[in-house]
């Protein structure tokens, strides 16, 4: 009977810890038209084949986390719509006044997919801190967060045209598999990610209607 | 017994001013720096201008519109900035703040000066930065230009980020350029301009124009048009960054202007620009 007491709350233990969700700090990157790594991929295109054979390159262990890292600063460019535009469908040019918005600073992303459930950031804040300790990455001093900057953009749009102000540029990408044991047992996982902004780029672009 | 509490309890009231005492001038030395630049703005109904300041500390005083005025100094003229924003992004132990204010009228067709200095002054120091250089130009000046394309190239020279191209697609049937250039200290070499090409944001420029010397700058050149995409190399006046700015373009005969454009939306990192970061003069007031 006490076996069974001891296995039943070690279940109850796995069981409560098994809700899998996405934390997103920040969540930006993730609405980016087109991120194009020069190698590995992001995490939210993960297959479950993939992630399984992160974890079991892995051994076990009596207590304690793992942090696998997948792929380490890889260069990566995107491509990010601002603005929608102007659009003339006249056949004569119009001059329009766009308002949009810009992010002045650089900007470090991070994102996890794992058994934690959303609220509990205090946890996500630790799995950060393990995971920027471990790849070398001094968080503590990195900006999560920027404000935008309002702008205005005075264009003479030709007829039948569709005109746009793109953001392009260049980030990296950190991403891997944290796991946490108990006894061992795998008690928590899930796959972080961390990118950072190195560089952004305007571009107006035309495009025919 | 007594006697060490009560000596520990004379120190804790005299230690606040024991540290006052002592840290006075250095609590208030403050920092800050700025990236030489050539700001250029059009000038137009509620427009808004931004210079950008970093500071060693977080949260500094000047980022307080209501407690601070805000002074610009051009070659011939000054004046003061009105309805001031800032806002400050905390960056590496540092913060970088932009200070955004309403574009003055201080031309109906182009001003251009060398020199830009911004004086902050408030109830506790005056400081005092070297911005750059300042060009603004009336939008009723010239002719707006129609474009389909455009964007910017820069390079690494000598260490340091440098706007070296514009990638700019024509909208329409011309037959010469005679000048091009970003605000008032940044012209196209359109002698050695190429058609029918497009760069990245971030290149060697030595790969594509062979001897790429931004300091050789070349205001006029008959250049005839091939091709309505053209890379046009940019030249320095002043050796300042560019962010941002306005264009101006003759075309048969003819001035046009292109609005503000961010080629770079990111402002540099502290560090990437160490070389170039002019510290402000400070002083206690």
């Amino acid at each position: 009977m006490k076996k069974i007491k001891i296995f039943g709350i070690i279940f109850l233990f796995i069981f409560i810890f098994n809700s899998i969700d996405l934390y997103a700090e920040d969540q930006d990157y993730l609405t980016y038209q087109e991120i194009i790594m020069s190698s590995g991929k992001l995490i939210k295109n993960y297959t479950e084949e993939e992630i399984n054979s992160l974890m079991h390159s892995q051994t076990y262990k009596a207590h304690g986390e793992i942090i696998t890292i997948d792929n380490q600063n890889v260069q990566a460019s995107y491509i990010s719509r601002v603005t929608e535009l102007m659009e003339n469908s006249s056949s004569s040019s119009i001059v329009y006044d766009v308002s949009y918005q810009v992010e002045t600073s650089m900007k470090v992303s991070f994102s996890f997919s794992g058994t934690f459930s959303a609220e509990a950031s205090g946890k996500i804040g630790a799995i950060k801190s393990e995971v920027s300790a471990k790849i070398g990455i001094d968080y503590s001093t990195m900006e999560t967060r920027s404000e935008k900057e309002n702008r205005v953009l005075k264009v003479n749009v030709d007829p039948n045209s569709q005109y746009m102000v793109v953001i392009k540029g260049n980030l990296t990408v950190t991403n891997g598999l944290y796991e946490l044991y108990f006894f061992f047992v795998r008690i928590k996982y899930g796959l972080f990610e961390i990118v950072t902004l190195q560089s952004q780029y305007a571009a107006l672009e035309k495009r025919s209607l | 017994m007594k006697k060490t509490f009560i000596l520990l309890f004379l120190l804790s009231i005299l230690m606040p001013f024991l540290v006052i005492i002592i840290g006075n001038g250095k609590l208030t030395d403050f920092e800050f720096y700025s990236i030489k630049t050539n700001y250029s703005f059009v000038e137009d109904d509620n427009r808004k201008m931004n210079f950008y300041v970093y500071s060693k500390i977080n949260n500094p005083l000047i980022s307080y519109p209501n407690k601070n005025s805000y002074q610009i100094k051009l070659d011939n003229q000054s004046f003061f900035l009105d309805n001031v924003e800032c806002k400050e992004h905390t960056y590496k132990n540092n913060s970088l703040i932009i200070i955004e204010a309403d574009i003055p009228n201080i031309t109906d067709t182009e001003y251009i000066s060398e020199t830009c200095e911004l004086i902050i002054i408030n109830s506790s120091y005056k400081i005092s930065l070297n911005l750059g250089s300042f060009s603004i130009i009336d939008s009723k000046y010239c002719n707006l230009l129609s474009l389909s394309a455009l964007s910017a190239t820069y390079s690494y020279i000598d260490d340091s980020k440098y706007l070296t191209g514009i990638n700019l697609e024509l909208s329409g049937n011309y037959n010469f350029i005679e000048s091009f250039r970003i605000g008032g200290f940044n012209y196209g070499t359109l002698s050695r301009s190429k058609f029918n090409l497009e760069l990245d944001n971030e290149v060697d420029i030595r790969d594509y124009i062979i001897n790429y010397n931004k300091d050789r700058v070349e205001k006029e050149y008959l250049l005839q048009i091939q091709n309505n995409k053209i890379f046009i190399p940019i030249s320095y006046v002043l050796d300042y960054f560019v962010k941002e700015g306005y264009i101006v373009i003759k075309i048969d005969n003819v001035n046009y202007y292109f609005d503000t454009f961010p080629f770079m939306v990111t402002y540099p990192d502290y560090n990437s620009f160490f070389n170039k970061l002019e510290k402000g003069e400070f002083i206690n007031v």
